[in-house]
């Protein structure tokens, strides 16, 4: 006999709250590895949200690909606005996609490096097409049922509540707090497991972490640990369970996870064409010029071997449609040698004699074997590569002519998300377990390499 | 006259110390364990102490602990303990007035290093003995007189002496001789001296890393060199140290001679025969000591009274307050329970009031408004603890729960010694998880015998009553420390995982009780009771 009537059919519960190790120093497990926790437990959806960034979805899109079939995969990200609660933030569509991407970089261009300076009023004017979850503190309290009233005024259809049980205590104050809100206030509620790792055994990972991010040591951590491991990945039948009163809650998960339609897969590269005017097509321009390089690299006439090789390739380009991105390394060079700029081409694409006869590179196809077609070809489905190395004291004026041409909203630098490398991992843990900095430094040193995947020799 | 100093050098001070305050085990093992004081601090736990067994393995101090375990592992440490160290050392310093009236601690140990002190769990002594050391039968025979004394009294040391303070403790280090031998004259030791190694000057361990580099390893290295040379290369210390060994430059040692003697002797024609004439004397003493006090704004944190009979029979009562105290109506309160104890028996001819510990007071200012201060009641409480500890005995009888941040109920709470002026540790302001305010220790198991659907009792058996839940909240789930405990891979859900529930019963109390266990084989325990 039971008290609660079980739901007819097996519940489903989409997981909307996790951190990855992309949200650093927080999360324990590899985007990676909660997909394909998700995948074997049969949830409906997972969503990686990590703290102010979309770096971890990228990882966690690829490790979803083989579970299409029986997983969906949720683009996310938490947004810690200065004067508001948290909030889960999920683009619904591309342009939504496009917006939530906006407004990071609108945060992260205010604050110092490695930081993000968002305001409500910024996310509310960036809110087309976003759905929210309002994720309450440890403790709800008056300050955040008044952000929450302020929030439904903005955000009305679009903001739910989270609740999740964690088990540390406050797990009736949460459900009361959540069943009043639902009532007065008309926010439903939603649930979520915050999840932190994948698995409960990656609760001293998580541990050690919390201790680097607070500088402490782990007999000293005390209350910034979580009590247990409950924040990890949870079967849809053991979330059931943690809400036996509101299966409506869980459902709730499945309403959200299908009203997120956006997949990276819809990202494609968006070239610029390098349309000069004149009205001459690309593909023609790249011949054209490419004919013409031939000619000024063999001015005495374009041996066979060549001529055949220049035609294989710009065959293969106009089928790829690649002959946009040429241009542009074209353009670029083209600007460098103007300017005496030293510059030098390699990467796959530049394995070719159309960059060759275009000056990119100085590799004479009559005499060396090029493997451009090995590179690329229909068989692969990469975009081609091209690296042009500038002199380093010029490099700016490249920089600048570049922001000239495309706009300084279209042309970037490329950033990079930091992570641990082995040697600076163990310094850190070694100080969280209060080992003594000579010992640290011998333990460093028995890593091998620098990379993440530094080998500890015995 | 030619100055003579003699340097006892306590070598391996501070764990001789805890040795020799340690309890006695019966009989002494024929191979000492290791032993290793320790002192934490920003970066882990530093070894700032070791033992001859300690030292012999490789042990040293300025090591961390961390290290010192891995070359061995069974190693036993104790925590610094200064002020067991002081204690001691005044003891020592009190002892060797027999030799020489002029006593100095050598404080050049406790300043050197780079980050805060740096000693290597040693301590030294100066004596000045010149011209007295033929009441012992000479040099030699005092040198061996010394040693003998500080060894027993448990402590281990070398001892030499020479002409300056420097040259002593050089010697008493590095001289090759016998320990009855190792004097140095200088002009016709010069050869001796010449042959000491850097070591023998006070020099921080940085400038004679720096000079061994350079090859200079002996005296007889550096002193044939030109002065200006050495300046502008390692600094000035290096010709300070030497001329203070060669005498060329005098030395100032804070020889340890009583501050301000806290002390009032009173002396009767008329023995005080019974209680009550003796209760007056020390209440008058009493009053001038704590006014003399009170006039360089010092309180006293410990007093002795001594009560010498005609017949030569002395009572003693030792008292020590807990913070510079200087009223003497609390101390004579401290006294009166005591003072029942003294045996007037004939007659007290001489009573002596000594304060050999005082502190100073920080110096308040009084309120414009005469209210009632908050120092009032500080001061009131550090009289009542003071009192509440005479009663139960040893200081560490007395203590305050203090909040420790932990999420395990047992290691939530600590023990703190009680102090006037430090008040136990909060709770933080961070919203934790209601808690009982008393902990059932150990927690309790309980018979279930009877459960809800969800598994939580209903019905269960505590105390060999039957009790009836009508309500049960949580749970409210704790890991063990994994830290502590090495079974990692299923620590997170394993046996010892804690699922607190707080339960109401129906007389109305609210029980906190755990379930431990695998489902199915759960035990359940009461953890405590909640006030309300």
């Amino acid at each position: 006999m039971t008290d609660f009537p079980l739901p007819q059919t097996a519940p489903a519960y989409a997981e909307l709250q996790v951190s990855s190790n992309f949200s650093f120093l927080r999360g324990a497990s590899h985007a990676e590895e909660l997909v394909l926790m998700a995948a074997t437990k049969g949830l409906h959806a997972i969503a990686i949200t990590d703290c102010n960034t979309l770096a971890g979805v990228v990882r966690g899109h690829t490790a979803h690909q083989p579970h299409r079939d029986r997983l969906n995969y949720i683009v996310g990200c938490r947004l810690d606005p200065v004067d508001g609660p948290s909030l889960l933030c999920y683009p619904t569509n591309r342009t939504a996609y496009a917006r939530l991407c906006r407004l990071l970089t609108l945060g992260k261009r205010r604050a110092p490096k490695g930081e993000c300076e968002i305001y409500l009023a910024d996310i509310i004017s960036h809110a087309d097409g976003l759905l929210f979850i309002a994720v309450p503190p440890q403790v709800p309290d008056d300050t955040f049922r008044t952000q929450l009233i302020a929030l439904k005024r903005h955000l009305s259809g679009r903001l739910w509540l989270a609740i999740g049980r964690f088990m540390d205590g406050f797990d009736s104050e949460r459900l009361t707090f959540t069943e009043a809100v639902e009532a007065e206030l008309a926010i439903p509620a939603v649930v979520t497991n915050d999840v932190h790792m994948h698995v409960r055994s990656r609760k001293p990972l998580q541990d050690v972490l919390t201790c680097i991010r607070h500088h402490c040591r782990i007999e000293d951590a005390g209350y910034r640990l979580f009590p247990n491991g409950e924040r990890h990945v949870k079967s849809p039948q053991d979330m059931a369970k943690l809400f036996p009163t509101h299966p409506e809650w869980l459902a709730r998960t499945i309403e959200i996870a299908d009203q997120c339609q956006f997949s990276l897969s819809e990202l494609r590269y968006e070239y610029p064409d390098e349309n000069d005017g004149s009205g001459e097509g690309t593909q023609e321009r790249l011949t054209r010029l490419t004919w013409e390089g031939a000619h000024k690299r063999y001015p005495d006439g374009i041996p066979d071997k060549v001529r055949g090789l220049i035609e294989a390739e710009l065959k293969l380009i106009d089928e790829l449609g690649y002959a946009p991105y040429f241009l542009t390394v074209h353009d670029i060079v083209a600007f460098a040698r103007s300017q005496n700029i030293l510059c030098q081409g390699r990467g796959s694409a530049a394995n070719s004699s159309v960059c060759f006869c275009l000056h990119v590179t100085s590799v004479d196809p009559a005499k060396v074997e090029l493997l451009f077609s090995r590179f690329i070809s229909n068989a692969r489905n990469e975009p081609p590569d091209i690296d042009v190395d500038f002199e380093h004291e010029r490099r700016e004026e490249v920089i600048q002519h570049i922001y000239q041409r495309y706009g300084r909203d279209r042309a970037g630098l490329t950033a990079t998300v930091i992570s641990y490398r082995s040697r600076s991992a163990i310094r850190d843990v070694g100080k969280v377990f209060g080992l003594p900095e000579d010992t640290i430094v011998k333990l460093t040193k028995t890593i091998w390499g620098s990379g993440s995947k530094g080998h500890m020799m015995k | 006259m030619q100055q003579r100093f003699l340097y006892l050098w306590l070598t391996h001070w501070k764990t001789d110390c805890h040795r020799i305050d340690m309890p006695k085990t019966g009989d002494d093992s024929p191979k000492p364990e290791p032993v290793v004081i320790t002192r934490a601090d920003h970066k882990g736990v530093l070894v700032c102490g070791s033992d001859k067994a300690a030292q012999s393995r490789g042990l040293a101090p300025g090591m961390r602990l961390a290290e010192a375990r891995s070359i061995y592992p069974a190693l036993r440490d104790l925590p610094e303990q200064p002020d067991l160290y002081e204690r001691h050392l005044a003891r020592l310093i009190r002892a060797m007035d027999r030799y020489s009236p002029w006593v100095a601690r050598d404080r050049f140990l406790q300043e050197t290093g780079q980050d805060g002190p740096m000693d290597g769990g040693d301590a030294g002594l100066w004596l000045e003995i010149t011209g007295g050391s033929h009441l012992f039968g000479g040099e030699s025979a005092l040198l061996e007189l010394v040693l003998r004394d500080v060894k027993s009294r448990g402590y281990a040391g070398r001892s030499a002496i020479a002409d300056t303070a420097g040259a002593a403790w050089g010697a008493a280090r590095c001289h090759p001789a016998p320990a009855d031998q190792r004097i140095l004259s200088l002009p016709r030791d010069h050869d001796i001296a010449a042959g000491f190694p850097i070591s023998a000057l006070r020099l921080p361990e940085q400038t004679r890393v720096t000079l061994f580099r350079l090859g200079l390893k002996h005296l007889g290295d550096i002193t044939p060199m030109p002065r200006a040379n050495i300046t502008t290369r390692l600094g000035s210390e290096v010709l300070q140290r030497l001329d203070q060994f060669y005498g060329r430059l005098p030395e100032h040692l804070n020889f340890n001679l009583p501050d301000r003697p806290w002390l009032i002797r009173r002396s009767f024609g008329e023995p005080l025969g019974d209680a009550a004439n003796l209760a007056i004397a020390v209440e008058s003493m009493i009053a001038e000591l704590c006014d003399n006090l009170a006039q360089e704004n010092l309180g006293l944190r410990r007093i002795i009274l001594r009560c010498v009979r005609v017949d030569g029979h002395t009572h003693t009562i030792t008292l020590g307050t807990g913070s510079p105290c200087q009223s003497a109506p609390h101390v004579l309160r401290l006294l009166s329970e005591k003072m029942p104890g003294v045996d007037t028996g004939f007659g007290i001819e001489q009573v002596i009031v000594y304060a050999p510990w005082v502190e100073h007071v920080a110096f308040r200012q009084s309120r414009l408004d005469q209210q009632q201060e908050e120092t009032t009641d500080q001061i009131a409480l550090a009289q009542l603890i003071d009192r509440i500890s005479h009663h139960l005995g040893p200081r560490d009888m007395l203590f305050h729960p203090g909040h420790h941040a932990s999420h395990l109920p047992e290691r939530a709470s600590v023990r703190q010694a009680v102090n006037a002026r430090t008040y136990p540790a909060r709770r933080t302001d961070m919203t934790l998880p209601k808690r009982p305010v008393r902990l059932i220790d150990p927690p309790e198991p309980v018979e279930i015998l009877a459960r809800d659907t969800n598994g939580t009792p209903s019905r269960l058996r505590w105390r060999k009553m039957a009790v009836d839940i009508i309500h049960a909240e949580g749970p409210e789930r704790i890991c063990p420390e994994w830290w502590q405990c090495l079974d990692q891979d299923e620590y997170a859900l394993s046996p010892k995982t804690r699922d607190y529930f707080r339960i109401r019963d129906q007389a109305g109390r609210l029980l906190w009780a755990f379930r431990t266990g695998t489902t199915g084989q759960d035990i359940w325990s009461i953890h405590g009771l909640f006030g309300d």
